[in-house]
Formats: C-alpha cells, sequence, structure tokens
C-alpha cells in the first residue's frame, strides 16, 4: 500500500465526516487481517 | 477540482428514507449517478432523485421490494441498463423488529432473514455480473452484528452477523478484480425506525461513548468514503460508526 493511500484514510479520520467514528479499528490490509 | 466519485455509477437499495436515502444523496454529490431501490414509498423516492437532481445530480428510482428477489433482480438489470455500468452497489434495504425472541412468530423471523440477509446476497450475485473492475460492494450491517447489549435484537443481531461473514468471504472471490467488499456497521442512528426522542434511545445512547445519537449524514460520509478510490485497499472490513458504542 502507498503512503499516499494511508495518508488519505487517515485523513478522512481526522476530518467532520468521521464524528460518529470512536474507539474504532481500521485495518487498511487489502482484507489480510479480516479473514 | 474533480469529484471522487466522478462517472461511477451506483445502486443504493431502500433509499427513500433515512440512510439509504443520505447515502444516495451523498454518493450523487461526490459526482456518482444513483439509482435507488423503494419498495412503497414513491413520493418520499422521488423527493431523494428530485433533491440529488437539484443539486446537479443524476439519479433514477426504482420500485423494488428486496424481499422479492426477481423485483431486485430486475431493479440491478434496470440500473445497468439507465447508466450502462455498474461501479458501486450499497445494500441497504434491511429492517428490525425488535421483540423478546420468545415472543417472535416463525413469519417475522423469515421476514427479517429475508431481507437482511437473503436479499444481499442475491443483490450482490446480481450486481457482480455487471460490475466494473475497481467495483465496491457495501452493505449496511450493525454494531449489534458484532456485540449486542440491547434485548429484543437476538434475531436482527443474528442477521448483522451473517453478512459481517458474507462481507469477509466474499472479498476474498472478487479481489483479483479490484472489487472491495466492505461492511459498515452503524449504531444508534437518527432515523424515523430508531429516533434518537424514542422508548429505546435512552439505552442506546448511554451506551456510546459520544454520549449521543449519530445522523444519516455521519453514515453516509463514511460509504462515500469506502465507495471512494482512496479506500482502495481496504477491503473484508467491518467498519464501526457507532459512537464508540462497541469500544
Amino acid at each position: 500500500m502507498s503512503k499516499k493511500l494511508e495518508g488519505k484514510v487517515v485523513t478522512f479520520f481526522a476530518s467532520g465526516d468521521a464524528s460518529f467514528i470512536t474507539g474504532a479499528e481500521l485495518f487498511v490490509d487489502g482484507g489480510a487481517a479480516q479473514v | 477540482m474533480s469529484k471522487k466519485l466522478e462517472g461511477k455509477f451506483a445502486l443504493v437499495t431502500g433509499a427513500s428514507r433515512g440512510i439509504g436515502a443520505a447515502i444516495a444523496k451523498h454518493l450523487a454529490s461526490e459526482g456518482a449517478s444513483v439509482a435507488i431501490t423503494f419498495a412503497k414509498d414513491a413520493k418520499s423516492a422521488s423527493a431523494v432523485v428530485k433533491a440529488i437532481e437539484e443539486n446537479g445530480g443524476k439519479a433514477i428510482a426504482i420500485q423494488a421490494d428486496s424481499i422479492d428477489a426477481e423485483a431486485i433482480k430486475g431493479a440491478v438489470a434496470k440500473t445497468v441498463e439507465a447508466f450502462g455500468s455498474l461501479d458501486i452497489l450499497v445494500n441497504n434495504a434491511g429492517t428490525a423488529i425488535p421483540k423478546p425472541f420468545e415472543e417472535a412468530t416463525i413469519e417475522e423471523f423469515d421476514h427479517v432473514l429475508d431481507l437482511n440477509v437473503r436479499a444481499v446476497f442475491i443483490t450482490t450475485q446480481a450486481a457482480l455480473k455487471h460490475m466494473n473492475n475497481g467495483g465496491r460492494i457495501i452493505t449496511i450491517g450493525s454494531c449489534v452484528g458484532e456485540r449486542n447489549m440491547t434485548p429484543g435484537l437476538a434475531a436482527y443481531s443474528a442477521t448483522k452477523g451473517a453478512v459481517k461473514m458474507f462481507t469477509q468471504g466474499l472479498s476474498r472471490e472478487v479481489g483479483g478484480r479490484g472489487i472491495t467488499v466492505n461492511n459498515v456497521q452503524p449504531g444508534p442512528i437518527d432515523t424515523d425506525l430508531n429516533p434518537a426522542s424514542g422508548d429505546w434511545a435512552a439505552p442506546q445512547k448511554a451506551n456510546t461513548a459520544l454520549n449521543r445519537y449519530g445522523t444519516v449524514d455521519e453514515v453516509a460520509a463514511l460509504v462515500a468514503f469506502v465507495a471512494s478510490p482512496e479506500a482502495a485497499y481496504i477491503t473484508g472490513a467491518n467498519l464501526t460508526v457507532d459512537g464508540g458504542t462497541n469500544a
């Protein structure tokens, strides 16, 4: 995964759009840890 | 600046009101052309389409009760016929019948299972036949699909646990096409079905870390992010937007 893409995910969580998301885990791993 | 979903084609089920309507509007605001389905409320569905069009977007409404397999397959076909392609499916249609498990009827079990699980399977399978590489399958689950602190939701939470595992499993099958499959799990969201001022509201609010209900727009924002190219490496994931209910 590119650092650029990682940064965009972090940016989303830092934004007002993520105001009801807290105490959550988000894996950005292409599904590696989910299955 | 170009919009994140410019040139993308989306189908959102059960989008005449509430969370689904907010998702449809948000995807459209990001540039996607959006088809919405509705079961009965044509007037509300038309209002969603009108709101999108007034904002410069493109939308169509299709009557299709997700309980009806042929109807929902037809809705997928009509979406592709109208837009020529499909990039984003949001499985939003769903229901809950809150009541003590021992009092629930078999007919109620069937209804919740058919709408929350069977319809997700059927709609997703139909959509994948037309979906472009790099597409998005997003299902609206629930935070109670992972942890349930609310009596009366045993059957409902089981259906949301089912779509959680469906999401994880399907992600393995379609990842080779660049299609991501994710499950957005809202907590208490202020809607007609679960109003922030209703009898059930106080314990749900108390279970959140933020001590409040969420809004439909807060769910829609996460869905739009997951639908965007920026979330291309997020798949098989269960993303809670629950104010910390499950923290």
